[in-house]
C-alpha cells in the first residue's frame, strides 16, 4: 500500500496519544496527517515530535477540514463517545477510541450505534490482545496445553475503567471471548494512600476519587461465570496480590502465568511467559513480538478495510467488556449476582457515589 | 477403665447422634441423659444409644445430672443463649458446641466470656480438621510437597451458606494455612430469596476474597445462583461441587497445587492429590477395610476433648477461640456487602450484617 493510502489523525496529545501516532509511523499504507489538542503548545510540540503537518485545537474543525480516513481518539474518557460520534459522522473510516470505552452503557451504545450507521470500523484499544505474551497464552489453552480451561484469575493495579479494562478484555479473550453469564463482585473505595503512588493520576485521585476524567474505585473484586463454565476471579487496585495484566490461566492439566507488564522489578515474574506442565518445574516461553501490539492491530485494521473480515478489537467486543464492568458495579451496589445481558444506561458506580451510597474514605 | 466423666446432650436431632456415637467409644465418657424439647426425639435418641436420662427441660438435666460434659446440638440461634446458660447453671468441665460457634460475634464473645468465668472448656464442632483426608492433606502442605502456598480457592456445594457450610470450609483452609490472623476480606452475597436454615437467614450465593497476615490470599465460593426469572431453577456457583463432595479445596503452591475433593470419598480417584502440571500423585487413597474400623471425625474430636479434661496442658484444635477467628472471617462478607467497601480485620461490629440487612429491607 502506498503511503497516504490512509490519511490519519490523532486526538489527544497525550501519553497515549504519542503511542498512536509512533503505531502510524510503522504501519504501511498510514500518514498522520494532523493531531488536535485543547492545549495548542503541547499539540505543536507533539507535530513536530512526529512530523505531522497540521495542528488543530478544536476537533471539529479538524473533522471538517481534513475529512480523515481513521481517527484515534485519545484524550480521556468522558470526551470518548462525542469525539467517536463525531468522527463517524464526519466519514471516517475507522476511529480508534482509547479504552475505557466509555464511562457507561449509554454512551457505548451511542457509539456502536454512529458507527454502525457511517459504516465506521470502530475498534476499542485493547491493544494487549496483539501482545505475544497473550497471543500465546491464549494459543497453549487452545491447543489444550493445560488441558480443559477450568479458571483464569486476573490481576492488576488500578481501578476497574481504565486498567480492569485490559484485564476483563483480556479474560474474554483468553476464553476465546465466550459470552458471560452473570457477575459477582464487590467495590472498596476507601484506604486512600493505598495506591500504588507512581501510577498515573494518583495525586488527584487521592484527593477526588477521579481519575482521567471519572469517579474510580480503589479495588474491586469480581467473579465472571461464563456461559462455558469457566470461571475468572479478578483482583483489581489494592485488593491485587501485584502486577499489571497478570495472570494464572488453570486447566485441568497445568497452569499458564502470564505474568503482567513490566514494572522495573517490582513484581514476580513480570513480562514472562511459564507454563507448569509435569514435574512442578516451570517451562519459560518466549513467544516473540513482531512489532508492537498497536502496530500489529493497526495492520490488521488496515487488512479489514481492505478485505474485510473481523477486528479483534471490535467495538462490539469493547461494550461486552465495559457491560461486565459496569455488572461488577451494580453487584456491588445491588448486593446480588447481576446476571447478563445488562443494559442499564448510566454508570452504577456514578450513581452510588452520588447518592452516598459508597464510603470514599 | 471405668468412666470419669458425665456427658449430656441438648438438642436430639440429626448432628446429636454423631456426638452420641463418640461418646459411646471413649471408656473414659459415659453418656448419662439427653433433652429435646420434643419428648419424642430424645426418646429415640435414648432408645438407640441407651442413654438412661430423657428430659424435656435441659436446664432440669443440668441440675439433675451434673454432667461435666455437655454438647449442644440445638438449632444455630440458640447456641448462644444455651451454652451461656449452660455455662452459668451447670459449670461443667467442657461444652462442645456445634458449629457455627453463634449468629454474631457478640454473641460468639459472650460465650466464650462466660465459659471462661465459668472455667468451662468451650470448643465448637469443626470435627472435619479430624477428618483423615483433611489431615493427609494439612501434612502435605506443611510438607512443602507444593512448594510454598500461594492462594487457595474453595468452592461450597449448592445448597450451601457461610454460616451453616463455609464454616466448615473456612475453618479447614485456615488449618491448611497454618492458622494465620485474617488482614482483610472483601466480598458479596445474594441473598434475594430470603431463605433460611437451622433457625437462620441465609444468602443464596457468596464470594469472598480473604487476606490472611501471612500473606496467603483465599477465593471462596459458596451456594447458588438465583435465576435471572423467577421461577426458573437456581444454579450452583461451582457445578463440580455437590452435596456429597460438600466443598472443594484447591491449594496452589509454587510447584504445583493440592486438590482435596471434600467429603467425596468414594469416587474413582483419589480424593486428596497434588497435580504438577499433567502429573498427579495421590496423597490420599481410601481403604474401605480400614475406613470401617477408623472412629469417626465427631469421635476423635471428643477423644481430644477428653485428653484435654485429663491434661489441662493440652489445648484442643476446635477451642472457641479458633472458631470465632472462622465466624469473624464469614460475618466480614456480610459486613463488606453491607459497607460497600473491603474490610479490615479486627472486624468491629457486634451485630450479624445479613439479618440486619434483612431487618432493614436493604436487601
Amino acid at each position: 500500500l502506498a503511503t497516504g493510502t490512509y490519511r490519519a489523525a490523532v486526538i489527544g496529545c497525550g501519553k497515549v496519544g504519542r503511542g498512536h501516532a509512533g503505531s502510524y509511523r510503522n504501519a504501511p499504507g498510514t500518514d498522520l496527517v494532523a493531531v488536535v489538542d485543547v492545549n495548542g503548545a503541547v499539540c505543536k510540540a507533539f507535530a513536530g515530535e512526529f512530523g505531522v503537518e497540521r495542528t488543530y485545537v478544536n476537533p471539529v474543525d479538524m473533522l471538517e477540514g481534513e475529512k480523515p480516513d481513521i481517527v484515534s481518539v485519545c484524550t480521556w474518557p468522558p470526551l470518548h463517545a462525542d469525539l467517536t460520534v463525531a468522527a463517524c459522522e464526519a466519514g471516517s473510516r475507522v476511529v480508534l477510541c482509547e479504552k475505557p470505552m466509555a464511562l457507561n452503557l449509554a454512551e457505548a451504545d451511542r457509539m456502536l450505534d454512529a458507527a454502525r450507521g457511517s459504516g465506521t470500523l470502530l475498534c476499542i484499544n485493547h491493544q494487549r490482545r496483539f501482545s505475544a505474551r497473550y497471543a500465546a497464552a491464549r494459543r497453549l489453552i487452545e491447543e489444550g496445553e493445560i488441558g480443559e480451561l477450568t479458571q483464569v484469575t486476573g490481576i492488576c493495579n488500578g481501578d476497574a475503567l481504565t486498567d480492569g479494562t485490559h484485564l476483563i478484555d483480556l479474560t474474554r479473550f483468553l476464553n476465546g471471548d465466550v459470552s458471560i453469564g452473570s457477575v459477582f463482585g464487590a467495590i472498596e473505595m476507601s484506604h486512600r494512600g493505598y495506591v500504588d503512588p507512581d501510577g498515573m493520576g494518583t495525586l488527584e485521585f487521592n484527593e477526588t476519587r477521579m481519575r482521567y476524567g471519572h469517579h474510580a474505585e480503589t479495588g474491586a473484586m469480581g467473579l465472571l461465570f461464563f456461559e462455558n463454565g469457566v470461571r475468572a476471579h479478578l483482583e483489581i487496585g489494592i485488593l491485587a496480590r501485584g502486577g499489571y495484566q497478570r495472570f494464572f490461566i488453570d486447566g485441568t492439566e497445568g497452569r499458564i502465568e502470564v505474568g503482567g507488564d513490566p514494572t522495573g522489578g517490582r513484581t514476580e515474574n513480570e513480562g514472562r511467559l511459564r507454563l507448569l506442565r509435569s514435574s512442578g518445574d516451570w517451562e519459560e516461553l518466549e513467544p516473540v513480538q513482531e512489532a508492537d501490539p498497536m502496530t500489529l492491530s493497526l495492520r490488521s485494521m488496515i487488512s479489514v478495510l481492505e478485505d474485510g473480515g473481523d477486528h479483534l478489537l471490535s467495538g462490539e467486543s469493547g461494550r461486552a467488556t465495559m457491560e461486565a464492568i459496569m455488572a461488577l458495579y451494580e453487584s456491588a451496589r445491588a448486593r446480588k449476582i447481576v446476571h447478563l445481558p445488562f443494559d442499564y444506561p448510566e454508570s452504577p458506580l456514578e450513581e452510588m457515589i452520588a447518592a452516598g451510597e459508597v464510603p470514599v474514605n | 477403665m471405668s468412666a470419669r466423666y458425665r456427658a449430656a446432650i441438648i438438642g436430639c436431632g440429626r448432628v446429636s447422634r454423631g456426638h452420641a456415637a463418640a461418646y459411646a467409644q471413649d471408656p473414659r465418657v459415659e453418656l448419662v441423659a439427653c433433652a429435646d424439647i420434643s419428648g419424642e426425639a430424645s426418646g429415640c435418641l435414648g432408645d438407640e444409644f441407651a442413654i438412661p436420662g430423657r428430659y424435656l427441660d435441659y436446664r432440669e438435666m443440668l441440675l439433675e445430672e451434673r454432667p461435666e460434659v455437655v454438647s449442644v446440638c440445638t438449632h444455630h440461634h440458640l447456641h448462644a443463649p444455651m451454652t451461656i446458660d449452660v455455662a452459668r447453671t451447670a459449670a461443667p468441665r467442657a461444652i462442645l458446641c456445634e458449629k457455627p460457634i453463634a449468629l454474631d460475634l457478640g454473641e460468639a464473645d459472650a460465650m466464650i466470656e462466660a465459659c471462661r468465668a465459668a472455667g468451662t472448656m468451650l470448643l465448637v464442632g469443626h470435627q472435619r480438621r479430624f477428618s483423615p483426608q483433611y489431615i493427609a492433606a494439612r501434612e502435605a502442605l506443611a510438607g512443602g510437597r507444593i512448594g510454598e502456598v500461594v492462594s487457595v480457592e474453595a468452592f461450597g456445594h449448592p445448597g450451601a451458606s457461610l454460616l451453616v457450610d463455609s464454616t466448615h470450609t473456612i475453618d479447614l483452609v485456615r488449618s491448611f494455612i497454618g492458622d494465620p490472623a485474617g488482614e482483610w476480606v472483601i466480598g458479596q452475597i445474594d441473598a434475594r430469596q430470603h431463605r433460611q436454615a437451622w433457625g437462620q437467614p441465609v444468602e443464596d450465593c457468596a464470594v469472598a476474597w480473604i487476606r490472611f497476615q501471612n500473606g496467603v490470599h483465599v477465593l471462596l465460593g459458596v451456594g447458588s445462583v438465583p435465576p435471572a426469572v423467577p421461577d426458573e431453577p437456581r444454579e450452583p456457583i461451582n457445578p463440580t461441587v455437590d452435596g456429597k463432595t460438600y466443598h472443594r479445596i484447591i491449594v496452589h503452591g509454587t510447584k504445583g497445587r493440592l486438590e482435596v475433593d471434600g467429603d467425596a470419598l468414594s469416587g474413582d480417584r483419589a480424593p486428596v492429590r497434588i497435580h504438577r502440571g499433567a502429573e498427579v500423585e495421590e496423597v490420599f487413597v481410601v481403604d474401605p477395610e480400614e475406613a470401617g474400623k477408623r472412629p469417626s471425625a465427631v469421635a476423635r474430636e471428643v477423644s481430644s476433648l477428653v485428653d484435654c479434661l485429663e491434661d489441662p496442658g493440652l489445648r484442643h484444635p476446635l477451642n472457641a477461640e479458633s472458631a470465632r477467628a472462622t465466624l469473624e472471617a464469614l460475618l466480614a462478607v456480610y459486613e463488606s456487602s453491607r459497607r460497600r467497601q473491603a474490610v479490615r480485620l479486627p472486624l468491629d461490629v457486634e451485630d450479624n450484617p445479613l439479618i440486619s440487612m434483612l431487618n432493614e429491607g436493604t436487601l
